[in-house]
């Protein structure tokens, strides 16, 4: 049977890799352009966040093409938002369109996700069936994480960008192609082979960012981080640790997280805002240059989390630029902030070595 | 040898300004004009307005800024193109080396920058709402049908506090028509408006910022005096507003353009710039699924530059016979 769903960035690979192994199909979902966020504006309640409002534009997208099995991954650990949440909200969207099933995976727990898989694809799949699936999807997440990650930083640091931008394409096809763990393996030696070939500059990171917010609005690739991902190139090295990885891995690194930020937060807040806040610690600590805080206009964790990461920029003496990324990309206003904020990091930076 | 001059040009969403300095960063000549919509043409008229600074002089660089900063360093061929954040924050510290807050009200767009030690270490800038800037007082005057540049006497005249709601222009000026129907003073209500679009600046663009003296007041709201004023009492500092606080913007960008000392300026000639018919459209891309909006620049019926696109098909640096046959190619 053929699926569709959203594309939270590159992660419906993962998704697809889990639907294959249970002998299921998925549809690449439509490139988020203006088109389909247009789509998702007209279509969602606007209190939704933007992130929601994209996902809604690609889900309708989908529909007028006649796709009816939507199936989605929600997180299997604690839920970071109510976009992780949406599935009552669709139905009730898409009511009156004939023959949809929606599918929702993920669950608190391992026998949890199992039961799930068994609830939506039948009671015949066995549960080493259910445990191969989940195996290939959290296999794929942290190798796309991963390449993710690397081909960022190379962005800042290699001296061929359009190498490093094409072994990013080859990778995310290879790990797409990749039926069962060995040869996802292979993937990510290749990777790394491939990786450690590419020239660098001589000369070390001008900048390093650490990048804060929202799992789903920086899982947003081909949109919003296209365009954050571009001051890379300036020789700034980008960091970030929230995603979609994160927040299916959510569970084991909650605990130390809460722990972190134990002085700004109360037991209160949601796991968005915990990770937001205990990863901007981390990078306090790791001496980065600035913080870059991006989330979706409308999201709620991480609107009430802004002023606790004011308060810890201020006491830490680190500057931290929020964006809140609106009804529209706003192209214009985003590099306008980007490039302000890295010539104040420079000038801070600069003044810094003078002294 | 003839003396060196540097130009900045600053195109926001409202005016024009345009900034001759010398060697010795003085101001030779500067002009504020309202585009009215028509980018092109206030660009070659302030660079007409200031054109007799020029005489005599050889221009060793020209910087954008503003809003409409690339399609101006196009139109005119700068050597530096910067964001009016980064421009404001160096004309601040040009002119007061120890000024520790900037607060900017534009025609559309507000800002704050903290600098501390002359280096800029924090800023903001409004997000979804014009309420904090120019354009509420544009809206208040056509309101109240007085000119907007007698707003801030109004305000100084006035004797009695009226608050006004100012989240919002259109919940303002509901207020203000409110007020006008109770029978309060023009220019109550004026100082009531000052007070709220200061307070609307405080809480949405200043929110969590430390503001300490020196505060500087840039902008063209700056000549507003009811606004100073309002500034003044709510911030309890003195908050100084410096002799070209308009045109700071193209100031801190010729500044920059000079720091960059280069040897030869890619500026246009300037009769080049008035005599050209350069012009922009606009297009979809249909290489790849993103469909991204590019601006083309057009100039005697050929593509002169191109603008926008999240990849490099359309702003790498090409001929201008590689960028006609893409344009074709693209059709």
């Amino acid at each position: 049977m053929k699926h569709f769903t959203f594309s939270w960035g590159n992660n419906y690979i993962a998704i697809r890799g889990l639907l294959q192994a249970i002998g299921h199909e998925l549809a690449t979902p439509p490139k988020i352009n203006s088109a389909i966020a247009e789509r998702g504006i007209e279509l969602a309640h606007p209190f939704l966040c933007f992130s929601g409002k994209l996902v809604l534009g690609q889900i309708a997208t989908q529909l007028d093409q006649g796709d009816r099995q939507f199936t989605f991954m929600s997180s299997l650990g604690p839920e970071a938002c109510r976009c992780a949440d949406t599935c009552d909200y669709l139905q009730s969207l898409f009511s009156d369109c004939s023959g949809l099933s929606t599918h929702r995976l993920g669950g608190g727990t391992l026998d949890g996700t199992l039961a799930n898989l068994r609830s939506h694809f039948g009671p015949r799949i066995g549960k080493l069936d259910c445990m191969k699936a989940y195996a290939s999807f959290l296999g794929k997440i942290d190798l796309l994480h991963k390449v993710e990650k690397r081909c960022t930083a190379l962005r800042c640091l290699s001296s061929t960008p359009k190498q490093v931008h094409e072994l990013e394409k080859m990778a995310l096809i290879r790990i797409d192609n990749a039926s069962n763990s060995i040869a996802l393996w292979r993937v990510s030696r290749w990777f790394d082979l491939k990786a450690n070939l590419l020239p660098l500059h001589k000369r070390p990171p001008s900048l390093r960012i650490g990048i804060i917010g929202g799992e789903h609005i920086l899982s947003e690739v081909d949109s919003i981080m296209t365009m954050i991902k571009g001051i890379a190139e300036r020789g700034i090295l980008l960091e970030w640790r929230s995603g979609f990885r994160h927040l299916v891995r959510a569970q084991s690194s909650l605990g130390p997280a809460k722990e972190k930020c134990r002085a700004y937060l109360n037991d209160a807040l949601s796991t968005s805002e915990v990770f937001s806040c205990a990863h901007a610690l981390e990078f306090i600590e790791e001496g980065y240059d600035g913080l870059l805080h991006i989330y979706a206009f409308g999201c709620m964790p991480q609107t009430s989390v802004k002023p606790i990461l004011q308060r810890v920029a201020q006491d830490a003496g680190v500057p931290l630029l929020s964006l809140s990324i609106g009804d529209r990309f706003a192209e214009e206003g985003l590099e306008n902030r980007l490039e302000a904020f890295t010539d104040l990091l420079e000038a801070r930076k600069n003044k810094g070595a003078t002294k | 040898m003839s003396k060196k001059v540097w130009i900045g040009i600053d195109v926001g969403s409202i005016t024009c300004k345009v900034v001759v300095i010398d060697e010795a960063e003085n101001i030779l000549a500067s002009t504020y004009r309202r585009t009215r919509g028509r980018v092109i043409d206030s660009v070659k008229e302030g660079l007409a307005a200031v054109a007799e600074a020029l005489e005599g002089r050889s221009i060793a660089g020209c910087a954008a800024t503003g809003s409409a900063r690339r399609f101006v360093g196009v139109l005119v061929g700068a050597d530096v193109v910067k964001n009016e954040i980064t421009a404001h924050a160096r004309a601040a510290i040009s002119i007061h080396p120890d000024v520790r807050t900037l607060i900017e009200l534009g025609g559309e767009d507000s800002k704050i920058v903290l600098l501390r030690d002359g280096v800029p270490v924090d800023f903001a800038m409004n997000t979804v709402c014009a309420a904090g800037t120019g354009a509420f007082l544009d809206q208040l005057a056509s309101r109240l049908d007085v000119p907007v540049e007698e707003l801030g006497d109004l305000a100084m005249a006035s004797t009695q506090d009226v608050a006004i709601a100012g989240r919002c222009t259109v919940f303002a000026e509901s207020d203000i028509i409110f007020k006008q129907q109770t029978g309060h003073r023009i220019e109550d209500i004026v100082a009531g408006a000052c007070r709220a679009l200061v307070r609307n600046y405080l809480n949405d663009v200043g929110k969590g910022k430390p503001i300490e003296g020196p505060v500087i007041f840039l902008g063209g709201v700056a000549a507003n005096i009811g606004i100073r004023k309002a500034f003044t009492e709510a911030l309890g500092v003195p908050v100084e507003v410096p002799e070209h606080h308009n045109v700071m913007g193209a100031f801190g960008a010729a500044l920059f353009v000079k720091e960059e000392a280069f040897s030869e300026s890619t500026m246009r000639a300037l009769g080049e710039i008035s005599a050209s018919d350069f012009r922009a459209e606009t297009f979809s891309c249909s290489h790849c699924a993103n469909a991204c909006e590019i601006v083309r620049f057009v100039e005697s019926e050929k593509p002169v530059a191109y603008l926008g696109g999240r990849c490099e098909r359309w702003t790498a640096g090409k001929s201008a016979e590689e960028l006609q046959t893409q344009s074709i190619a693209a059709e």
